[in-house]
């Protein structure tokens, strides 16, 4: 897990020859070809070679149901085009149909995308990798016992349950314009997983994902980097904006899975994928995209990034701190990391986080804070004692290169405004994502 | 994002002309992406060749996407100078964009309200007088006659939605806290805390802004419509209420909307529109326990994955590429010595761009891995015996006929790709065919049979213009209509409706009305909150009755201070906007009366909130009518005092000098009337139409008692026209007696004058005045006397003798008892 800063980090890579030829169906927005797609521009681009690759085994039943229902798993496994009919109640019961599809090959889809994320969690887990790549993966909208938006297997939770054999905590950050709320409603009552999901809350499906829900999930150590499916074109996030996440997770020299989802526009989830796949091997590659068997795909400009439309940011900077305070809040309600001495919060953490936050009342912080925190020591995690606080020792150096690194930002941040204009949501999303950071790395 | 949704990015859209008379509905071609090139013939060229055309293709096909949109708008564009040309740059593909390209001065339509596209938010107009509907926008269609129609997903106000569930959603929605009326609304295990932060905002919110932020809030609906586009208004937005914003902020946008709540309008319910994360051991995962230090997963990584490529190998990147290199050419080889290929690549040129495809280097990669990045034992294992390897993926796998049959079955059952294969190509794999139909993308077959399929998909609209609606709407009320001048009878000729009379919604007088509410209510709203009206559905400042209808307003000071009114005077800012009394009829005072235990006047007096079953009570009449008829009802007669004796015994009673009520009055008046005020108790109210102002009554002179209390002197300015029988010089409302009257007047017992009641002139607030005599008075009453007296005020207090003080003689009898009919 130490991994000295500076040095290039190891990445672990998977995929599937076949996955590109799955296909939802007529009109379908998911379309498995982007990974297909991906791949073979991280060919063209020579990032292949720079990283381990391999291919995936295919997931069984027995690994599903580690957190799915057996009677679902059963019903994936035997359901295709030919029998539909006969199980027209149960495709109801598991909401398979519209949106959800059966099609050909659906199992082994979600085998191979779930196979493909438990070995990289393994993998992580083995401390053989620094970063694992899956682009199949991240289909975050299945639920326990029922598909949803285009997934039927969750195989982030699959790889969350793996990486929790070894690490006590994982954050889970989720950009996609949909609520990744299956992730969410997984772990739900749990501390050792948080969920953060940057989407567009609104009438887009599911309509899930408010603050509450965000707050209510809990802390982590390790970092899973789930991402994507993004509708680039309506989210008009560019794909340097998308990529400042992982770059920014990434810095945190954390174990990282990066993981697909669904996507829309294939070209620019390809693209997308593309680039940030060459952040997480800190390799530059140049805009103009390299031959390759889609090459036509990526008309008329052939560049590997695009420049954003007018289209007006309604997330005002205003709007964007207020989300940030009120998620700071809500924050500090968590039980902190279980297991995990807690004198020291009161004088470090607090007047940190004041500081950061347009000065709010102190004195009130801290008392919410340590009560609550007592509160949850004495009751719900007893037991803490006995888990590791491995790794998190030198807790404060690490907070103090961090905070170096956010006001050189904060002061960059005005220059590059014109730049474009998603970027300032990236960059303010920033600060959540390390204020959440610091409290657990302190506590 | 549901498919459906998705289906519509794809479509094309063509202008046109719609025929109404007023509207021309213009939309712009919206070309789709050009998002595939076709990179000319597909293998006689080299890569750099292939990349080249297909950039150029590119922009070729930009240019022919856009060119119809000159042709078709029927409009003059002016050559567009050569930067903006697609020909130069890369083609927009934001819808957003070509509209500016193409609206330049020039074009004749320039009072542009919207530029409409599908998922826009926009008001519709389906009855002059009704606030707009809101709608988004679903699709875009064109008719057979070639109007525009646009199907569109149906919001509800709260004003469309009825009262029980308003009040149900208030109860249950987060938003509720905001119209509740203090903290305490929050009873999670947080709530101490949330009530501090989020309370605040919303108890502080004046009662004028919630009374507008309802005006905001709509209810989704899954309930579709088709309008016709002529009769979009205008641009909202509508979003999905969101706890992070301040209320305020959706108030402080225009046109702005929020909702939190789906309506059935069917089923006449409310739900939550979101998703909702569960609880339960159905929903959650079982956390897996943290291994213990040394402990092992019992994970078999080699039954996890195979490794297919080692990022840590001794070869460089030159040596990769040329090894690559070596790859592609034994692929050029196997192609020459293949049959099957040297058919369809009848070139070398041909042959090697083929042999270059992506599944040769993967291929050359993985045999890198395998051959332990040996690269002399690679290229060995590229050429073993027998043969060179040769590798092709389904673009190179199908023959001609397959490609033929293929665009075919596309063209038959579309992207059913199973449909495909059972019926068209049933010795090729589904995959295989799902491979190919992505890379038969890539190429010109591609290409031309979508360009036919854009030209189809022309009645799909994409983006429609509405031009500035200027029609006048029909409730304007327009300064020189006279027609409607005289209402009653009492208008003043010349006088405009409404002259006078304040803005419904905001109490000022501006220039520019329209009539507002029910016809006969003469209520009008100024420009401003005309459009108010219109856009939310509801009036600036709340009423008592909720802003919804007109009505009384009583407690409602001017918003904006001192009302700028023409007749100068400020005091009606307070006053009554409209007075109202029930007609009864015979048969509703005896049904009153025979179902007195249904009815239970009293209890309904003192509950008057409580809906009363008329229809029962009805019923019952009728059932009880022809008895009742036999036995008819001993009504007592009401020994009622007429108002001149009233004033007469005032009269002979002076009032004592010190306490001066007008004095007191005024200063009470003074004190809510911002400016100067010449008090004025029971002046109508300002606001209705065909009133005269105050002055025009009584001149300027402040001195009300007289006025009030004497009428005699000449001076009756009391809006009533109740008859009050003959008198010497009595004076109805300042107009002299009809001849009629005067006739009478003289005469012992008149007969009942059914004199008509301008409801408009009705008096709004008429109160006693008490001097201190009155006070004495009530003093030598017992309290059960008092509320006896308040509950009848008909019945005549009866003072005993012995309670009577000093007691003048007792008024004289009524002169008159005839019963006062009013009539409407």
């Amino acid at each position: 897990m130490a991994q000295t800063q500076g040095t290039k980090r190891k990445v672990c890579y998977y995929y599937d020859r076949d996955v590109g030829n799955y296909y939802y169906g007529q009109g379908h927005p998911m379309k498995p070809l982007q990974i297909r797609m991906t791949h073979n521009l991280l060919f063209n681009y020579v990032l292949y070679r720079k990283m381990e690759i391999y291919r995936p085994h295919k997931a069984n039943a027995e690994e599903m149901t580690k957190y799915h229902s057996d009677d679902y798993i059963k019903f994936l496994h035997s359901i295709c085009p030919d029998n539909m009919s006969e199980y027209s109640k149960q495709m109801q019961r598991f909401n398979v149909g519209e949106d959800c599809p059966v099609f050909d090959g659906l199992f082994e889809f979600c085998q191979l995308s779930t196979g493909s994320s438990v070995a990289s969690a393994v993998k992580l887990n083995k401390q053989q990798t620094d970063i694992a790549v899956n682009w199949a993966g991240g289909l975050h909208r299945a639920k326990k016992s029922e598909a949803s938006g285009f997934c039927y297997v969750n195989d982030i939770v699959l790889a969350i349950l793996e990486l929790l054999k070894y690490h006590q905590r994982v954050l889970y950050i989720d950009i996609d314009i949909h609520h990744g709320d299956g992730v969410e409603e997984a772990f739900y009552t749990t501390d050792w997983v948080m969920t953060v999901s940057f989407h567009k809350y609104g009438e887009y499906f599911p309509g899930t994902g408010d603050l509450l829900g965000l707050a209510k999930a809990s802390t982590m150590l390790l970092t899973t980097l789930s991402e994507m499916g993004l509708m680039i074109s309506c989210f008009n996030l560019t794909i340097k904006g998308h990529a400042k996440c992982v770059e920014f997770v990434k810095s945190f020299n954390l174990p990282m899975l990066m993981l697909g989802g669904g996507g829309h526009t294939i070209h620019n989830v390809a693209q997308c994928w593309t680039y940030e796949t060459a952040v997480a091997q800190d390799t530059e590659i140049p805009n103009e995209l390299p031959y390759n068997d889609y090459f036509e795909y990526f008309g008329p400009d052939f560049k590997l990034h695009f420049s954003p439309s007018n289209m007006t940011n309604q997330n005002t900077n205003e709007y964007l701190e207020k989300i940030k305070q009120k998620l700071f809040e809500n924050l500090r309600m968590l039980p902190h990391a279980p297991g995990v001495q807690m004198q020291a919060i009161p004088e470090d953490a607090i007047p940190e986080e004041s500081g950061d936050e347009d000065e709010e009342d102190p004195d009130k912080c801290i008392s919410i804070c340590s009560s609550d925190k007592r509160i949850v020591c004495e009751e719900e995690f007893s037991d803490s004692d006995e888990k590791g606080e491995g790794g998190r020792k030198n807790s404060s150096n690490f907070k103090k290169a961090k905070r170096v690194k956010t006001e050189d930002e904060k002061e960059k941040d005005p220059e590059e405004k014109k730049e474009v204009i998603e970027e300032e949501k990236t960059k303010e999303e920033k600060p959540e994502v390390k204020g959440v950071k610091e409290e657990v790395k302190l506590a | 994002m549901p498919p459906n949704r998705f289906k519509r990015i794809q479509r094309a859209s063509k202008t046109y002309r719609c025929g109404n008379d007023f509207a021309h509905l213009y939309s712009t071609l919206v070309c789709e992406p050009p998002e595939h090139r076709h990179p000319g013939s597909r293998w006689n060229i080299s890569i750099d060749e292939r990349r080249r055309l297909a950039m150029l293709h590119a922009q070729d096909r930009t240019n022919t996407a856009r060119a119809p949109s000159k042709d078709t708008l029927g409009l003059h564009i002016p050559a567009r100078p050569a930067t903006s040309s697609p020909v130069t740059g890369p083609a927009s593909t934001s819808p957003n964009q070509i509209p500016e390209a193409m609206v330049g001065p020039p074009l004749d339509i320039m009072r542009m309200v919207a530029e409409v596209v599908s998922e826009d938010y926009v008001y519709f107009e389906n009855s002059s007088s009704n606030p707009y509907l809101i709608r988004r926008i679903e699709e875009l269609n064109k008719t057979a006659n070639g109007n525009v129609e646009a199907k569109v997903v149906c919001f509800y106000r709260r004003r469309d939605i009825s009262s029980s569930l308003i009040a149900l959603a208030d109860k249950h929605a987060t938003l509720s806290v905001c119209y509740r009326a203090g903290p305490g609304a929050d009873t999670g295990e947080e709530g101490e805390v949330e009530e501090e932060v989020e309370n605040p905002e919303m108890v502080d919110l004046p009662e004028k802004l919630k009374h507008q932020l309802r005006h905001r809030e709509l209810f989704l609906s899954r309930q579709l419509e088709s309008l016709p586009a002529t009769h979009i208004r205008g641009k909202c937005s509508v979003t999905l209420l969101n706890e992070t914003e301040s209320l305020k902020s959706y108030l402080e946008r225009e046109d702005f909307f929020f909702y939190s709540l789906v309506y059935d309008p069917q089923q006449k319910t409310l739900l939550a529109d979101k998703g909702e994360i569960r609880v339960g051991n159905r929903y959650q995962a079982d956390i897996t326990d943290l291994l213990k230090e040394g402990e092992e997963d019992g994970r078999d990584q080699s039954k996890l994955e195979t490794k297919v490529w080692e990022a840590h190998n001794p070869l460089v990147d030159k040596q990769i590429d040329q090894f690559l290199v070596v790859a592609r050419s034994v692929g050029t080889f196997a192609r020459a010595l293949d049959c099957s290929s040297s058919v369809r690549q009848p070139s070398l040129h041909m042959s090697a761009a083929a042999a270059s495809r992506d599944i040769t280097l993967f291929h050359a990669m993985d045999t890198l891995h395998k051959n332990i990045y040996d690269i002399s034992k690679a290229i060995s294992a590229l050429v073993p015996q027998g043969g060179p390897v040769l590798c092709r993926d389904e673009m190179e796998e199908w023959s001609a006929s397959e490609a033929n049959l293929f665009e075919e079955a596309l063209e038959k059952y579309g992207k059913d790709f199973t449909d495909i294969q059972q019926d068209f190509l049933p010795w090729k794999s589904l995959t295989s065919i799902i491979e190919y139909y992505y890379m038969w993308k890539t190429t010109d077959r591609y290409v031309q049979q979508k360009r036919l399929k854009a030209a189809e998909a022309e009645s799909k609209l994409k983006q429609v213009y509405i031009p500035n609606y200027n029609k006048p709407n029909p409730n304007q009320i327009s300064a020189n209509s006279v027609k409607a001048s005289v209402v009653n009878g009492t208008g003043t000729p010349g006088q405009s409706p409404g002259a006078g009379r304040a803005c419904e919604s905001c109490y000022m007088v501006l220039p520019g009305w329209y009539s507002w509410g029910p016809p006969n209510m003469q209520c009008r709203l100024c420009a401003s909150c005309w459009t108010y009206w219109k856009k939310y559905g509801g009036l600036k400042m709340p009423t008592r009755l909720d802003g919804e209808r007109p009505g009384p307003n009583r407690n409602n000071m001017s918003p904006h201070g001192i009302p700028a009114r023409s007749s100068g005077s400020p005091k009606f800012a307070m006053k009554t906007r409209q007075a109202f009394y029930l007609h009864t009829t015979k048969l509703t005072r005896i049904a009153r009366r025979l179902c007195r235990e249904i009815l239970r006047p009293w209890h309904a007096a003192r509950h008057p909130y409580m809906p009363i079953n008329s229809a029962a009570i009805k019923a019952e009449c009728t059932a009880r009518l022809p008895e009742a008829s036999q036995s008819p009802l001993v009504l007592k007669q009401v020994v009622r005092k007429p108002l001149e004796a009233v004033l007469r015994y005032l009269e002979t009673h002076p009032r004592p000098p010190k306490p001066d009520p007008v004095k007191s009055s005024s200063s009470v008046l003074s004190s809510l009337t911002p400016a100067k005020s010449a008090p004025v108790i029971n002046n109508g109210s300002p606001t209705i139409l065909g009133k005269r102002s105050y002055e025009q009554h009584n001149g300027v002179d402040g001195n009300m008692k007289k006025r009030l209390l004497m009428p005699s002197r000449g001076l009756a300015n009391h809006g009533q026209t109740r008859h009050m029988g003959p008198s010497r010089n009595l004076l109805l409302n300042g107009k002299s007696y009809p001849t009629k009257v005067r006739l009478i007047r003289g005469g012992s017992l008149p007969p009942v004058k059914r004199r008509r009641m301008n409801w408009i002139d009705a008096p709004d607030d008429v109160f006693y005045m008490a001097t201190e005599e009155t006070r004495k008075i009530r003093k030598l009453l017992s309290s059960s006397e008092t509320k006896r007296a308040a509950r009848r005020p008909y019945k005549p207090i009866a003072l005993r003798q012995s309670q009577a003080l000093p007691l003048r003689p007792p008024p004289p009898a009524p002169v008159n008892d005839e019963p006062i009919v009013i009539e409407d």
